[in-house]
């Protein structure tokens, strides 16, 4: 009687000793997940789908995220146009002529507006950079970016290699210039585009849109690739503040009404 | 007075092409051989298309 009266206090004594080691577990497992949601991030990134996800919290460097593995760039043939376009800077046309979507990260616009580039790579192709310039232009280039502000401008450009000289309006891309700050001013301005075969998924977007937003001063949200285009450092300071563009644009977003509108036609706030 | 004077023209050319050509290969010959067949109706003066570069835009 005695020794199993011992016996059940002893079980009493061990059952209690596991429910308690559950419980600090399950404290810690709660501890840890609200630090996690807490933790202040540098960034933050959206879906393809626009749905705003965790970061993983990229080191920042110069307002932009540091990826040292980059999204390799998805390409087509569009049109029987391949992405290397037709001639001169191959390379460039391919990055010109990416067509997949990214985790877009939000980034300030004078982080992009004043990012410094290897002076030596101006207007020359990239088979000819030094490994110095390559590398330092691949550190930020192929960022998903994602960046506010308001349009300056928007037209048609003339046909170009990466669009194999394309003569209709419907195989150019559209030079955008997005400003920091409402007016016509470019000077300051960053160079964003749409492509054709990006515009090809995009059948609502129209360069009058474009324009009209521009002449009313609606902010803008502007998601795509950061890209640096060599073939116009003599435009800095006139119709450009720098040669670090958003090319391809993937995704235009309005402010109306308090929320983020896509051109597409669907809200994404 | 001999004069001589450095013109820029803008020339838009267009016509059927593979899409992977390079345009402007065949192209940049061609408005010099227009250059060089329109030279002879203009014996006075001597023509020299010095170099042709594709405009790029801004």
């Amino acid at each position: 009687m005695r020794f199993a009266g011992r016996r059940r206090g002893l079980l009493v004594y061990q059952l209690v000793l596991i429910l308690l080691a559950i419980a600090v577990i399950i404290a810690i497992v709660i501890v840890v997940r609200s630090r996690r949601a807490h933790a202040p991030t540098a960034a933050t990134t959206q879906s393809a789908s626009g749905a705003v996800v965790p970061a993983a919290a990229p080191a920042m460097e110069h307002g932009l995220p540091v990826m040292p593995v980059k999204p390799q760039p998805k390409e087509i043939t569009f049109d029987g146009c391949p992405p290397q376009g037709d001639g001169r800077d191959a390379e460039l046309n391919r990055l010109k002529n990416r067509v997949d979507d990214g985790a877009w990260v939000s980034v300030p616009f004078d982080s992009v507006e004043s990012l410094p580039w290897p002076s030596t790579v101006e207007r020359r192709a990239r088979r000819q950079w030094s490994t110095a310039d390559r590398k330092a232009v691949a550190k930020w280039e192929g960022i998903p970016v994602q960046i506010e502000g308001y349009l300056a401008g928007a037209k048609v450009e003339g046909p170009e290699t990466p669009n194999c000289h394309g003569a209709d309006s419907k195989y150019r891309d559209w030079h955008i210039w997005l400003s920091s700050t409402p007016g016509k001013d470019r000077r300051r301005s960053i160079v964003v585009e749409t492509t054709p075969r990006v515009r090809a998924s995009h059948p609502a977007w129209r360069i009058g849109t474009l324009q009209a937003l521009a002449r009313r001063g609606d902010r803008v949200r502007i998601s795509g690739w950061l890209m640096l285009d060599p073939e116009h450092p003599d435009q800095v300071g006139k119709t450009r503040g720098t040669i670090w563009e958003i090319h391809p644009i993937m995704r235009i977003e309005a402010r109306r009404g308090g929320r983020w509108v896509s051109l597409d036609g669907a809200s994404t706030d | 007075m001999r004069k001589a004077i450095r013109l820029q023209v803008t020339v838009w050319v267009e016509g059927e092409d593979e899409p992977a050509h390079d345009f402007f290969a065949s192209t940049s010959k061609a408005v010099r051989d227009v250059v060089a067949a329109g030279a002879k109706a203009h014996p006075e003066l001597r023509f020299t298309v010095k170099r042709v570069r594709e405009d790029e835009g801004d």
